[in-house]
């Protein structure tokens, strides 16, 4: 089982409890457990780099949801009405 | 200020995908993504993000109405009912393994159309608005009733297109048959379940050498063209890949649509194993895959393709060409397609028709002859998009992926399955993680296959947009 303890470095708490939450559902075979200043994945399929990937690209993901919500809505809102 | 409307997701291969709301994508290394996080693009970054319509300042309505017609290509648009499944029989020669249907015996009485029925059907088929008609005869075994085939499509003749597919296990040719095949705007769908001794245990048993010659038969009267071939595998015992790619070069087939076992009908009750057999699926289908990669950079003069996987790829790169309704969004259900059974109740799909016959859920939607757009068909339709989704709004692949209630419903009897626990995401994710693999690999041999697969002139090229 490998292991990846990542700083979460000034990230919102709301993104970071978020991108906890979905990266172990989108990534099989990962268990995510978030602290107070770090993030620990785990995982017997992936090194630790990777998983260290696939946390700031799950972050990331839940940052640009968060900015872009409102006109991500709009658009979709007035192409289906 | 500027909407960046990217999703992200880290690639096997180190870097990570970012996919726009539209479908436009790009493969960032880790270094980007750190800048993103910490809010510190370069001006090298803006203007990438910039000139590839992933960051559009809030103010440039234009660039804003530009994403938003992308995004809108990207939805299905289900217009007039043009696509009818009709199955005149339930009747059917064989009893194979996991026949999808609770078919007949072939001797029963009560399990053809009506004469009554037979009228009701010609009845839509005059209603309808569309100038193109697509027509599939499933059963049972259709073929067992040409009479009744040869009524619907006479009836159809008033259209400015019309194409008909009838799904058939090729064991009944006879004089009627032929005729019917002989129609230019006719094509044979049959199942091959890989190499033929697969498919005599599965399927034909020791009727396998009358099924080998009349699909030789129908090739060699019509060519390949018209005849498509199914294989359906099972994950947990399946074929030899190279056999099963022989068997069907062999008969002049290049398209091999692989598809797991259904869990539905027959096949749920003797199948039952195959409910999570999604590694081993995924696994098999890798490897045939790169199999057919690696044979088609070998012998280039034909092209080996696995159709669903050749649907994902162009439903990628071609917005809006594509119309494989297994694979869209959003899914409407009995809007530009609709199933009449043997007894004339209607269906929004084949497989809601199996989970009926099979007592899991009445998905009926009425009687042919009567109008189908009541409460069960609007409630149906309110839950057929992925775009609502809260782990399809945050996934990476919700342009290119789909939406399917009836497997859902098949599977676990609620449409309120966490998405990323469903057997259809799974698939989904798993399959376009390996198409993205496969777009990135810099293997000639690779580029080569998507390049046929897309359809492009250039024999290899580089097909997704790089930014360190």
């Amino acid at each position: 089982m490998t292991q990846a303890i990542v700083d979460l470095e000034g990230a919102s708490k709301s993104s970071a409890t978020l991108a906890a939450t979905w990266m172990g559902r989108f990534y099989p075979g990962i268990e995510v457990e978030l602290g107070q200043q770090s993030v620990t994945i785990r995982s017997a399929y992936h090194g630790a780099q990777q998983l260290g990937r696939m946390w700031r690209a799950a972050l990331l993901n839940e940052q640009l949801l968060e900015s872009s919500a409102n006109p991500r809505h709009s658009i979709l809102e007035a192409l289906l009405k | 200020m500027n909407f960046v409307p990217l999703r992200t997701r880290a690639l096997a291969s180190g870097q990570t995908l970012h996919v726009s709301d539209a479908g436009q994508f790009f493969a960032g290394s880790d270094a980007f993504v750190s800048r993103a996080l910490g809010d510190q693009l370069s001006l090298d970054d803006m203007a990438f993000l910039e000139r590839h319509g992933h960051s559009i300042r809030t103010e440039d309505r234009l660039g804003i109405a530009a994403h938003a017609y992308n995004v809108a290509k990207r939805l299905t648009r289900a217009d007039e009912l043009d696509y009818l499944i009709l199955v005149p029989t339930l009747r059917c020669n064989l009893s194979c393994s996991y026949c999808q249907v609770s078919r007949a015996a072939i001797s029963h009485k009560g399990f053809d159309w009506t004469e009554e029925c037979l009228a009701k059907v010609l009845h839509l088929i005059d209603q309808l608005s569309t100038s193109r008609i697509k027509v599939e005869f499933q059963g049972g075994e259709p073929t067992l009733r040409p009479d009744l085939i040869e009524s619907v499509i006479e009836r159809c003749g008033r259209f400015d297109e019309a194409q008909f597919v009838i799904c058939t296990n090729l064991h009944v040719l006879g004089a009627a048959q032929w005729q019917l095949f002989d129609r230019p705007n006719l094509y044979i769908s049959t199942s091959l379940d890989g190499d033929m001794v697969t498919h005599a245990r599965q399927r034909t048993g020791t009727e396998t050498g009358l099924f080998e010659a009349n699909l030789r038969a129908v090739i060699e009267r019509y060519g390949p063209s018209k005849v498509s071939a199914l294989p359906t595998i099972d994950p947990n015992d399946p074929p030899d890949i190279d056999n099963v790619i022989d068997t069907y070069t062999g008969l002049g087939l290049t398209s091999i649509f692989l598809r797991p076992i259904n869990y539905q009908g027959f096949a749920r009750k003797r199948h039952s194993d195959s409910r999570n057999a999604h590694t081993g699926w995924t696994n098999y289908h890798r490897s045939f895959v790169k199999r057919l990669i690696e044979r088609n950079w070998r012998d280039r003069s034909q092209v080996l393709d696995e159709t669903y996987l050749s649907i994902c790829l162009r439903r990628i790169f071609h917005p809006g060409a594509e119309r494989h309704v297994d694979l869209r969004n959003p899914n409407p259900m009995a809007v530009d397609y609709l199933v009449v059974d043997y007894d004339g109740r209607l269906y929004p799909t084949d497989e809601a028709r199996m989970l009926s016959r099979s007592g899991v859920i009445d998905l009926s939607l009425g009687e042919v002859g009567q109008d189908w757009r009541g409460e069960k068909w609007r409630q149906l339709n309110a839950h057929a998009t992925n775009q609502f989704d809260e782990a399809c709004s945050r996934c990476t692949y919700q342009p290119f992926c789909g939406r399917d209630i009836v497997d859902d419903l098949a599977r676990y009897g609620t449409l309120d399955v966490p998405r990323t626990d469903t057997a259809f995401c799974q698939r989904h994710l798993s399959l376009f993680d390996f198409i993205f693999e496969l777009i990135y690999d810099e293997d000639p041999a690779t580029r080569y296959s998507l390049c046929r697969w897309l359809r492009l002139d250039a024999e290899t090229m580089p097909l997704g947009e790089l930014h360190s």
